[in-house]
């Protein structure tokens, strides 16, 4: 299974990931100093290299803007930036549970085919998070931050992970 | 003969009452014990059990959400009317309803026998005439618990069902435009509990659901309001509406034995399994993840695209959506008369693993179920092909009015068509409602001060701030037909006001017409604490008042209604809901507007810690007219330096429940009242003069008063404002003071602005008008100058410092 992240380059302002720090921090847990949101891609099937970055670049980024990642395992602590000021770092993936329906996903699916890719493919889609504080913050703090701005778990299920 | 190896057989025919009712809530049924026992005394005639997927069918048929079992039941309506003049001495009258319904609502529709009326209560949607070859449908519906659980796919897929609706009226109408009313607990308010969203969240995702999908569909939402009310903090209210056009000719539906039933659009999975029945219960923290429901526009927009072609040629014979309920209720309505024949194993699953009665009643979305000839068979199928929606003929109608079900080669159901649509009980309820007395609160004095800060308080109020922030997110101008938009924006772009209503001129698909549509709508559940009937009769009147303010005809007017109640097992709940309806009959007789379509969501309550919540009653109008032209439609930015203001309506002290008391935090006060002679009139009027383009801009009197509607007048207007005499306003006797003028929120009045060249022309068509009053003209300075020689008032404000104050109050 390939991961794909894909994410708003540097120097482009990420709106989204604006907002959500917005509400994180009007919702009484103002802890949080920088967010960065990126989408996730689980692409399940015989592909190869080429093909995923076929699919990266020609389907599910915008080039100017976004740029990806591509891994075929799961969360790495050198997915992390670091800064000396910053106390707690904590990534945070989101994906829907199954039997969901992810509609991205089926146009993902689709699209595939339509680039010429025929092998037959499974796809889910998700979110990441990277919340970073100049304060400790403990991990059950951040599960209430996600359970309450991030993530439905009615539908969604959540991972999260912190540098240490 | 039903095999049994791949359905469960429920042991129903032993169980005693207490285990019915046990049955029917473990498994999400919501069928009360009279139900199960009718459902177990036919299969006891019948001699055997029914299995689960026979069971769950007729629990989503007789669903309260496909059945409307309590607006259409026998309610033995008890009312206690206080005598004299007291709220402890009552004298009591009883009335019994056997159908709630038609007993009001749809009774005034027909009383009223408007030719123009195509098609009412019997379809998808409501019908009115468009012109001599098309009609208009509009139809709006609730999304409130699952919007509850997952706001985004909650209400994307409460306004892609309702346009749904609209491809599912007759044999499809092409939407216009979509609407939408929400209510929210306060956005500044925390979640009530663990699993709960906090009502900004809510909202934040219902707006995002609503913009995602309408705007993906092409299809501009136009028209809406927003009210906040801790009352909804757990329990918010979507009202999803669209509207759309359609030819005469394609506005019957016709199934015949034979036909055969094609389904399409996206594939089945277990989305929204029991959302039927599950509307009938009220939220708790454990409600099923099959509840939610996600949309996909992309789909339905190709289902839309495909599905008008293969009207215009005639493939199919009739339609109707998977809404609630899914298969089960599209297959069953359309065969209801007849009969039907499905193949299970042929519908397109999303994955493995569903069981027989999943497929039925999923509520998976982007379906569609038509009824095509066999002589169609194979050009239909391509139509659909050649724009990849995914087309499969599942079965046939047939004639021996039963709904048989197979799977697997085997049937699996075998249900009396005439059982599973009349077999419900018609239970008995009992209502009740209290009549209260209210009373002239104690005279309210303001100083000038005062009234300015009364006004920066109602302007930063969240119910009458502006929804700039919200109203952008959406297109509304998608298709080019928008010529009334949500928002009145200054020549400057800088400044704008919420527009009355809307105007739709569909001149790309009627060509040559002069003729367009208005789309307005009045909710006022802040009236309800005191009486429901003036709270329903406001909305009403408020409606058509948003209409006529950009160029409604009052004469060519239909309505909507949406009840959202809490549990109508209460005895008192069903007593206002009564209550309500018995306004609406009294104000659609008295406008002579009739109703053509309506949905209830009842239940609307939730628990947390036990504790019970029901959410305040609110029933939303939606108002839709023609207007034969579009060169008569009004906006309601100030126009012209020196022109005079009018006011039309007579101004009462009727301050009860009034934005001002809200914000002040008073109590009391009578509920602004409606007169319908004596708004009719001023309706009908307006019309005429508009049609003799006489008035330049128009701007109802609503939330807040005549003072905040004189400054929405002037922030969407350029460098002009208004000088007004408030000893020239009409009011219902001479002791009201300034401020009980300037804060009245008395229904039936408007502001208008008249050219001076045609003052004597407009006098002429208000003369027999009793309450028409000259209150001043228009400036050009920009400020709102407010005076009174006999209330010693003297204000002067500068409207670009209150807009500021107005924006900013809701701004994400």
């Amino acid at each position: 299974m390939f991961k794909i992240e894909v994410y708003t380059k540097i120097n482009f302002r990420n709106s989204y990931a604006e907002h959500i720090l917005f509400d994180i921090n009007t919702t009484g847990l103002a802890l949080i100093d920088k967010l960065y949101s990126s989408y996730l891609y689980a692409i399940d099937g015989n592909l190869t290299i080429r093909q995923i970055n076929i699919i990266a670049t020609e389907l599910l980024i915008d080039k100017i803007t976004e740029g990806y990642y591509c891994k075929n395992n799961n969360l790495t602590e050198n997915e992390f930036s670091f800064n000396k000021t910053d106390h707690s770092i904590f990534c945070i993936e989101i994906w829907y549970k199954n039997g969901v329906t992810d509609t991205v996903a089926e146009t993902v699916t689709k699209a595939v085919k339509d680039l010429g890719i025929m092998n037959k493919i499974s796809v889910k889609r998700g979110y990441k998070y990277y919340l970073y504080s100049h304060r400790q913050i403990l991990q059950e703090t951040v599960k209430i931050i996600v359970s309450t701005c991030l993530c439905n778990v009615l539908i969604q299920d959540y991972i999260i992970k912190q540098h240490k | 003969m039903i095999k049994k190896n791949i359905v469960t057989t429920i042991d129903l025919l032993n169980l005693s009452n207490d285990e019915l009712v046990n049955f029917s809530q473990t498994n999400v049924l919501s069928l009360s014990l009279e139900e199960m026992q009718a459902i177990q005394k036919h299969f006891k005639q019948l001699n055997r059990n029914p299995t689960d997927i026979e069971l769950e069918t007729i629990a989503q048929t007789w669903s309260e959400h496909c059945k409307h079992k309590t607006l259409t039941g026998i309610v033995e309506y008890t009312e206690l009317i206080p005598r004299n003049n007291s709220n402890s001495h009552y004298h009591t009258t009883k009335f019994t309803y056997n159908n709630l319904l038609k007993e009001t609502i749809f009774k005034a529709a027909i009383e009223l026998n408007k030719q123009w009326c195509l098609s009412i209560f019997n379809d998808n949607a409501g019908i009115i005439e468009f012109d001599s070859n098309y009609g208009v449908a509009f139809k709006v519906e609730t999304h409130n618990h699952p919007s509850a659980l997952e706001p985004y796919g909650g209400a994307s897929t409460g306004i892609g069902g309702v346009i749904r609706d609209i491809l599912g009226v007759g044999l499809g109408a092409k939407p216009l435009a979509n609407t939408d009313v929400l209510c929210f607990g306060s956005p500044h308010a925390e979640a009530l509990s663990i699993g709960m969203h906090s009502p900004k969240r809510i909202m934040k995702g219902v707006i995002s659901g609503i913009r995602d999908y309408g705007n993906r569909m092409g299809i501009p939402t136009v028209n809406g309001a927003v009210y906040f009310n801790d009352g909804y903090i757990a329990n918010p209210l979507v009202y999803c509406g669209c509207m759309g056009i359609i030819p005469k000719n394609k506005i019957y539906k016709k199934v015949c034995p034979g036909d055969l039933i094609l389904l399409i659009g996206g594939k089945t999975g277990r989305d929204g399994i029991h959302g039927a029945t599950f509307s009938s219960i009220q939220l708790d923290q454990n409600t099923d993840i099959n509840a939610v429901q996600i949309g996909n526009p992309i789909i339905e927009k190709k289902i839309l695209d495909t599905m008008l072609k293969a009207r215009d040629l005639n493939l199919y014979s009739s339609v109707t959506d998977c809404g609630a309920g899914g298969l089960s209720s599209a297959i069953g309505e359309l065969g209801e008369h007849i009969g039907a024949i499905v193949n299970l194993d042929t519908i397109p699953l999303k994955y493995s693993g569903l069981k027989p009665w999943e497929i039925w009643i999923s509520e998976a979305q982007e379906r569609m179920v038509l009824v095509v000839p066999e002589k169609n068979k194979n050009k239909i199928k391509k139509i659909f092909e050649e724009e990849d929606v995914d087309a499969v003929f599942i079965g046939m109608f047939k004639q021996d009015k039963k709904l048989t079900l197979t799977y697997d080669g085997e049937i699996i159901a075998d249900l009396d068509m005439m059982f599973l649509h009349n077999g419900i009980p018609k239970p008995k309820i009992s209502a009740s409602y209290q009549i209260k007395l209210d009373t002239i609160q104690p005279s309210l004095e303001m100083t000038n001060v005062e009234i300015i800060q009364t006004v920066q308080l109602l302007l930063s109020n969240i119910n009458c701030c502006s929804r700039e922030w919200l109203v952008h997110q959406y297109d509304y101008e998608v298709q080019g037909h928008t010529i009334i938009k949500p928002l009145t924006i200054g020549k400057n772009f800088k400044l704008c006001g919420h527009s009355d209503a809307t105007v739709i001129f569909p001149y790309t698909i009627v060509k040559e017409t002069k003729k367009c549509i208005v789309l307005s709508c009045g909710l006022s559940p802040q009236y309800g604490y005191n009486d429901v009937y003036h709270m329903a009769a406001s909305s009403i009147e408020e409606s058509l008042r948003n209409a006529v303010a950009v160029g409604g005809n009052i004469n060519k007017m239909a309505l909507l209604d949406n009840f959202c109640w809490g549990n109508p097992n209460n005895c008192n709940t069903l007593g206002s809901l009564v209550r309500a309806t018995k306004a609406c009959y009294d104000m659609s007789k008295q406008f002579s507007v009739p109703f053509i379509s309506g949905k209830d969501s009842l239940n609307n309550e939730y628990f947390i810690n036990n504790k019970q919540y029901s959410i305040p009653p609110a029933l939303l109008i939606s108002a839709m007219g023609i207007i034969d032209d579009v060169n008569n439609t009004v906006t309601m930015s100030l126009k012209q330096h020196g022109n005079k203001l009018f006011l039309l309506g007579l101004t009462r002290n009727e301050l009860g429940g009034s934005m001002l008391f809200n914000v002040r935090k008073l109590s009391g006060g009578i509920v602004p009242r409606v007169y319908p002679k004596e708004s009719k009139i001023i309706m009908q009027k307006l019309y005429e003069a508009m049609s003799k383009k006489l008035i330049k801009s128009c701007h109802d009197c609503a939330e807040g008063g005549l003072l905040i509607s004189l400054i929405e007048m002037t922030f969407s207007s350029q460098h002009l404002g208004v000088n007004v005499d408030i000893d020239a306003i009409g009011t219902e006797n001479n002791s009201m003071t300034a401020s009980e003028i300037l804060f009245s929120e008395s229904n039936g009045r408007f502001i208008v602005e008249v050219d001076y060249n045609n003052e004597l022309q407009f006098k002429n068509i208000f003369k027999d008008i009793i309450h028409c009053y000259e209150i001043g003209y228009i400036n050009n300075k920009h400020s709102i100058i407010i005076e009174s020689k006999k209330h010693k008032i003297s204000i002067n404000e500068n409207v670009t410092g209150l807009f500021k104050i107005w924006q900013n109050a809701i701004s994400w």
